[in-house]
């Protein structure tokens, strides 16, 4: 027999309350209202109505929205593996005791906590195709760099090459913080094997890095589906809809069309995918990630 | 003594409350600058001069805060007695039931509605009720760079200039200066503002919309001639930078002193007078037909208000006695006739010179054809121009894409 002290539980319930409050009211309360008013027509102004799955078929049959899946997936699977791929590398190069290494560790990570207002537009500058900077460098090396932000092949690219730039900085600790906890005895017993220092990393430290890699792709992916700001600053979802992602849309078409139904169903739809694309990664998991049981 | 100094306390206090509840107060919101606010003050004491039980709060925010505290407003069922709307959030507001219809208001005061320019009502009016009445009525001019002319040798743009004309001078202001390769100065500026485009269609003899608003008629030969004739300027004669160059100018390419002529309207000249260079405006050029453009901004009444008569009061103020408060910002063009015509609107001493040009084209101003469905029209209004002028896509093909879109949109329920 388990006896339960109550006057514990109920204290336990008074301390959690405000954090409950907290996830109920901003939370899972607006997670609801959307869920309902997906599956209603609703203009902010007049009252809502219910009108089933319309908003669902509409979204099967709406070309922008599917443009926009495709381009949200163009940006998340460049942006993720580049910005891991340099999160990593930079990690390496910053796990060492150097004199004003701790300099450069916080130099890398500056731009993660620089607003992205001010990161968008500096780099709306730098990609300006006749004066910016990136343009004048290409020309002393004889390249005609291209229309970065205003050609619609290179303009979500422009705006990978900068997201990762901003938010490299952010997975590179967390790796950096990684590595150190991988043991010395390791490289040890690979320097007495006659290990290279590629043959070190690849046996090693990406090996133990597993679990930490999977982490970041996870949550670098959900993270990455939901990009809006860099769009809606420096290129409007344009040039023609190249860069319009699915948050995007979701925001033209509830806050400047006012079809927060239509809307609802975008967001609702967007976490289906979102979450269909973690349970194939937890699955793969097993393929390539590390853990105490398998090493 | 002291019971004395109480009962006058206890009177000075309630006379005060007395007179404060039975004075009505109404809350006016628009978004605005800080000179804008000051100015609106000025209106609003006037006006609490003239109606002594009437006491206004007013509440001056910027663009993007105003709108989406006024949404919220909305969406939650109280919102100021009087708010601030430009064209297109009249259609939408009026759409959706939540203004006060005032045209019975406005149709029994002979003096208002003979004192205001038509055109300027005309933007508040939907389904042929009137929703708001205006604070200004802005016509689009062509602002031009003197120093630029003088320093080109290129004459002064006349009142009669046509289009060869407005090319013309465009050509004679585009130049390399130091012979890098790169243009120094341009003649004009062709973008995607729709109300800068727009005219220009009217002007070849195209329109937008049909008059009833249901269907689009921009596929027109029409139409096509005049975006030809902008798309040229850009991409032919290169007498404007790209839009990409445009970038570099941000949202003030005349002030950059780089560019001979720009089209825009008088709420630009209190920012314009801060310039190195000296200008002027003209009126626009003339193409078959001459046909201008201009933007009203006005104030509706909250459909829910509680004090109604109040509100139509120190709307109609705005709209008639209150302009002479506004011509201190000379940002606008006032919408009423007796404004227009004072010494204090035509005065000579405050930039620009030729300020008969704004009033030279109320005669023969169109307002755009807004519409509740405005947003999404105002997106299509920009993303094939933008196309157009990249060279990305013809005319034909861009005016075919625009129509079927426009349709898209005005079709679906």
């Amino acid at each position: 027999m388990i006896s339960i002290d109550l006057r514990g539980w109920k204290r336990a319930f008074l301390f959690l309350l405000p954090y409950l409050i907290g996830l109920f009211v901003f939370i899972l309360g607006p997670f609801l209202a959307s869920f309902i008013i997906s599956f209603e027509k609703w203009d902010l102004f007049t009252p809502p109505s219910f009108v089933g799955f319309l908003n669902y078929t509409r979204l099967i049959h709406d070309p922008l929205f599917w443009k926009s899946l495709l381009n949200t997936f163009y940006f998340a699977f460049t942006a993720v593996p580049g910005g891991i791929a340099i999160a990593l590398f930079f990690a390496i190069l910053m796990n060492n005791n150097l004199r004003g290494i701790k300099f450069f560790r916080a130099l890398y990570f500056m731009p993660v906590f620089t607003p992205m207002i001010a990161v968008a537009m500096v780099w709306n500058w730098l990609y300006e195709p006749q004066y910016g900077l990136i343009n004048t460098l290409l020309s002393y090396i004889g390249i005609n760099g291209p229309d970065w932000l205003g050609s619609e092949k290179w303009a979500m690219l422009s705006i990978v090459i900068m997201s990762i730039w901003k938010g490299f900085g952010y997975s590179m600790i967390i790796y950096l913080a990684a590595l150190q906890d991988i043991p010395q005895a390791y490289y040890e017993v690979a320097d007495i094997e006659g290990a290279t220092p590629i043959q070190k990393f690849t046996h090693v430290t990406f090996p133990l890095l597993t679990p930490i890699t999977f982490f970041l792709v996870v949550m670098n992916i959900i993270t990455s589906m939901q990009v809006f700001d860099q769009m809606y600053v420096m290129t409007r979802g344009g040039p023609n809809d190249a860069t319009l992602t699915v948050v995007y849309y979701l925001y033209k078409n509830g806050f400047v069309y006012f079809k927060m139904g239509y809307a609802s169903s975008i967001a609702w739809a967007l976490f289906f995918i979102t979450f269909i694309f973690t349970l194939i990664q937890l699955k793969l998991q097993k393929k390539w990630v590390l853990t105490n049981e398998r090493t | 003594m002291k019971k004395f100094s109480i009962i006058f306390l206890i009177s000075v206090f309630l006379f005060t409350f007395v007179s404060v509840t039975y004075a009505k107060t109404i809350e006016m919101s628009m978004w605005g600058t800080p000179q804008e606010e000051a100015v609106y003050k000025e209106i609003t004491k006037a006006f609490e001069a003239k109606y002594p039980d009437i006491k206004v709060k007013v509440s001056v925010l910027s663009w993007t805060d105003y709108w989406s505290k006024l949404q919220t407003r909305l969406a939650s069922g109280s919102a100021p007695d009087v708010f601030a709307v430009n064209g297109g959030w009249l259609q939408v507001f009026a759409s959706k039931n939540v203004v006060k219809d005032i045209t019975s208001y406005v149709e029994k005061d002979n003096a208002l509605v003979s004192d205001l320019f038509p055109m300027a009502i005309e933007t508040f009016k939907y389904k042929g009720k009137i929703y708001g009445l205006p604070r200004d009525f802005n016509t689009y001019v062509v602002f031009y760079n003197k120093d630029l002319f003088d320093k080109y040798g290129v004459s002064y743009p006349k009142s009669n200039w046509s289009w060869d004309d407005y090319l013309a001078t465009a050509k004679a202001l585009t130049k390399d200066v130091n012979g890098d390769g790169r243009l120094d100065t341009w003649g004009v500026v062709v973008d995607t503002r729709p109300d800068v485009w727009m005219p220009f269609v009217w002007q070849n003899g195209g329109d937008v919309l049909n008059a009833e608003k249901t269907k689009s008629v921009i596929n027109s030969k029409e139409a096509e001639g005049a975006f030809q004739f902008l798309a040229d300027l850009i991409l032919k004669y290169k007498v404007s930078p790209t839009l990409s160059q445009q970038q570099v100018f941000g949202w003030n390419p005349f002030g950059s002193g780089k560019i001979g002529m720009y089209i825009t309207g008088k709420w630009m000249v209190p920012i314009y007078k801060g310039t190195k260079f000296k200008w002027d405006v003209q009126v626009l050029p003339k193409g078959k037909k001459q046909i201008a453009i201009a933007n009203s901004v006005g104030f509706v009444i909250y459909k829910n208000t509680k004090s109604s008569k109040e509100a139509f009061e120190y709307v109609k103020f705005i709209a008639t006695e209150g302009q002479k408060y506004l011509l201190k910002l000379g940002s606008s063009v006032p919408c009423s006739r007796t404004a227009v015509f004072s010494k204090d609107f035509l005065d000579p001493s405050q930039p620009p010179a030729n300020k008969r040009a704004f009033v030279q084209e109320i005669s023969y101003s169109k307002i755009l054809p807004f519409h509740p469905k405005w947003n999404e029209l105002w997106e299509v209004w920009t993303k094939y121009p933008e196309l157009m002028f990249n060279g990305k896509i013809g005319i034909k093909e861009g005016l075919l894409k625009m129509d079927k879109d426009m349709n898209k949109i005005l079709s679906e329920k």
